[in-house]
């Protein structure tokens, strides 16, 4: 039933974006950090808001994954299907039309710290452990005193001008809302929306091959260029497994599947350069154009895999818990 | 796989068991190089062979997935499933699929009891990836066939109570993979010579067979003359997404993680040792899924060349994983089990991306179901 729903939400987003999303549209939102018509689109499908916080992380994964896909410029990852989510975990009340950011920090210690989408959020979450409990503090986001900034697919990612903020309310949050449980939904939805990103590249790429003619035959004819899109498909279908499995595994809780949500991202990651690497070397000089809309799916996927961990820091957590777990114990813990 | 877990601690029981008692010595790519009649046998006995095949053929009618709960344990363990692993793996349900009633009572039982063991005959000197050009001759004979020509790389051909040997017999009217049939030899078959191909280790494992007039009745053609390519190829699906196509070093990983349980806290390590879990456990989820797949009655062949392509790469990786992490003097003979089983990863590496279909072929695969041949 859940499958069956995720699917024609999916679908539905899909559609809906695909109606309002163009490249050039999405390269033009750049400059404002936001795409409007795509998020009102969004939200006449009452999937921000309220809303929002009523659906599941595979919902909420199925509209990442068309948002990814259709290289849509929107803070629903951060605003709905994470902050909003843990505004209702620390019992906090949020107001349906507005946008919210949100820091795995301290509001003590914004020296340094890039909030994203903060420029259009009215107010920002921060997620943080202190003195062994969790909390989660709100900060009006005026007083993080934003400059803007941007990720590498354009997004904001907006720089803190103040080294310290007061909170408006503070809140202690059990263990399914601590940072680390944070970190962990993030890694899951950027991964969600890596894999509609990598798709369409990949997509685009075998579309571009099929249509581009050198030396009297289009580029899909060629071995190599055969061998690259096989190991594309195989990458996305790696990822996309891992992803399945991990999805399958969160329904258990944050703590009882943190190993398959560090694979998760590590995976995609990992898939993310293989993928962007070909798909380029395929399309050749015109992938790296602006004007040529690959490159708003692999700016995504170079962006995407350094928020919320990146291969790096979800290797080392998952095989220093493997190690601790030693030989006999790692193989039980996978084979759950 | 929760529902599988009471025989998943059955067979971990078992090895455990097995093990203390001496009964096997673990290692890695066990599923070529653990041969041992006596091992597969019991597996035979604890009704672990052709778990989903149908009770009347020797069979347990267990699910696809209660069956791969089993093969994974074995090879985690490094057990030696050498002699049964071609016999289980696809001629059993070859035979169910394609056989008379009389070949199914006949063949398929004993596989299940561990007491057959089976060699296939397929690639020959001049004919590798390009399979459907077999030049293994079969001419009709009164009452069934005689075979001539000569095959290479048969596991376990030299110990196999049959063979299943891919021959033309017809010319396919021009089509090369219509001429194809698949012939059933008893063993020990008279014409037949057996020679060893010795592995760069010198280990003895796969043999060149050379029939030279090697009779075989009617009744033991399989699925009726012309139908070899159609068995051959339904065989590659179940052969190539297998945990055995991942799993074939894993030994040698679980060792790496003892490693470095036993040694100071180290980010190298944990990275390496992260990433190499990471790309394990997400080959165990595509395999799954082309388990799932194959209960459902489809045959995923691009998906079963993705496991593989991806699987192969992986075995080799960890090998190259650990010799990098921590150095040493990699040799069969060291007393020392991760010097020992990074000897026999990496010795045995060549044949991960080749045997089963090079990864060049997968790819091809992978390419016509994107459709681009």
């Amino acid at each position: 039933m859940d499958e069956m729903q995720a699917g024609m939400l999916a679908d539905a987003v899909a559609r809906a974006l695909g109606a309002v999303v163009t490249p050039r549209g999405t390269v033009e939102a750049e400059a404002r950090g936001i795409d409007a018509k795509a998020w009102s689109t969004l939200r006449e499908l009452g999937l921000a808001g309220e809303d929002a916080a009523a659906l599941s992380l595979k919902e909420h994964a199925a509209v990442l994954d068309a948002i990814g896909y259709a290289a849509a410029l929107l803070p629903y990852a951060d605003s709905e299907a994470m902050a909003r989510w843990l505004a209702h975990g620390a019992g906090l009340a949020t107001d349906s039309g507005e946008v919210l950011a949100i820091a795995l920090a301290a509001p003590q210690a914004l020296a340094g710290r890039r909030i994203a989408w903060g420029r259009h959020s009215a107010r920002t979450l921060f997620s943080y452990a202190e003195g062994g409990r969790n909390w989660v503090a709100v900060v009006p986001s005026a007083a993080l005193r934003l400059a803007n900034g941007a990720n590498l697919a354009g997004e904001p990612s907006d720089k803190c001008g103040a080294e310290r903020a007061p909170p408006s309310e503070v809140r202690e949050v059990g263990e399914e809302f601590s940072p680390a449980a944070v970190s962990q939904r993030g890694a899951l939805c950027r991964a969600a929306a890596m894999l509609g990103a990598a798709r369409k590249a990949q997509e685009l790429t075998l579309q571009y091959a099929a249509d581009r003619k050198q030396f009297g035959k289009p580029l899909a004819q060629f071995q190599v260029i055969q061998s690259y899109l096989a190991q594309m498909a195989g990458e996305l279908s790696a990822a996309a497994a891992m992803f399945a499995t991990a999805l399958r595994a969160a329904q258990r809780g944050a703590r009882a599947s943190r190993a398959e949500a560090a694979a998760a991202k590590l995976r995609i990651g990992q898939a993310a350069q293989v993928i962007t690497a070909l798909a380029h070397q395929v399309h050749g000089a015109i992938g790296f154009t602006e004007e040529y809309s690959l490159q708003l799916h692999t700016r995504r996927l170079w962006a995407w895999r350094e928020e919320y961990g990146n291969e790096t820091e979800w290797a080392r957590e998952l095989g220093s818990a493997m190690i601790a777990l030693g030989p006999d114990a790692y193989w039980e813990r996978i084979t759950r | 796989m929760s529902g599988a877990a009471p025989l998943r601690a059955e067979v971990r029981a078992f090895l455990r068991d097995e093990l203390a008692a001496g009964g096997f010595e673990p290692q890695c790519d066990s599923w070529l190089r653990g041969f041992d009649r006596a091992f597969t046998r019991k597996l035979g006995a604890r009704g672990w062979l052709g778990m989903t095949w149908p009770r009347r053929y020797g069979g347990q009618e267990r699910s696809q997935r209660e069956r791969y709960v089993v093969i994974e344990e074995l090879l985690a363990a490094g057990a030696p499933v050498a002699g049964h692993w071609v016999a289980e793996r696809q001629v059993g349900s070859s035979i169910l699929r394609h056989g008379t009633e009389e070949q199914k009572q006949k063949l398929v039982p004993p596989i299940a009891r561990g007491e057959s063991i089976f060699g296939a005959c397929y690639s020959e000197p001049d004919v590798g990836s390009d399979l459907a050009s077999v030049k293994t001759r079969a001419l009709r004979i009164a009452g069934g066939w005689k075979i001539t020509g000569t095959k290479v790389w048969t596991s376990q051909g030299h110990n196999a109570d049959h063979l299943f040997v891919l021959c033309r017999t017809s010319d396919g009217a021009g089509a090369k993979h219509r001429g194809l049939s698949m012939l059933i030899v008893a063993m020990p078959a008279q014409g037949l010579t057996v020679r060893p191909i010795r592995l760069l280790t010198g280990e003895h494992h796969f043999n060149e067979m050379v029939f030279d007039g090697v009779e075989v009745p009617d009744s033991m053609v399989l699925g009726g003359e012309g139908e070899g390519w159609n068995i051959v190829t339904g065989d590659l699906a179940m052969e190539r997404s297998g945990p055995e196509r991942f799993m074939s070093t894993l030994p040698l990983l679980s060792e790496m993680i003892r490693k470095a349980g036993d040694t100071p806290a180290d980010a190298r390590a944990q990275i390496a040792i992260g990433e190499l879990v990471g790309r394990f456990w997400t080959l165990r989820s595509m395999s799954l899924g082309v388990a799932e797949l194959m209960e459902q009655g489809r045959e995923p062949a691009v998906e079963a060349a993705l496991v593989k392509d991806l699987g192969t790469r992986f075995e080799g990786d960890v090998a190259q994983a650990a010799r990098l992490l921590y150095p040493m003097i990699p040799s069969l003979d060291s007393g020392d089990r991760f010097e020992n089983f990074a000897a026999q990863a990496i010795l045995h590496t060549p044949a991960y991306t080749l045997r089963g279909g090079t990864n060049e072929v997968l790819r091809g695969i992978v390419a016509r179901g994107l459709g681009l041949r």
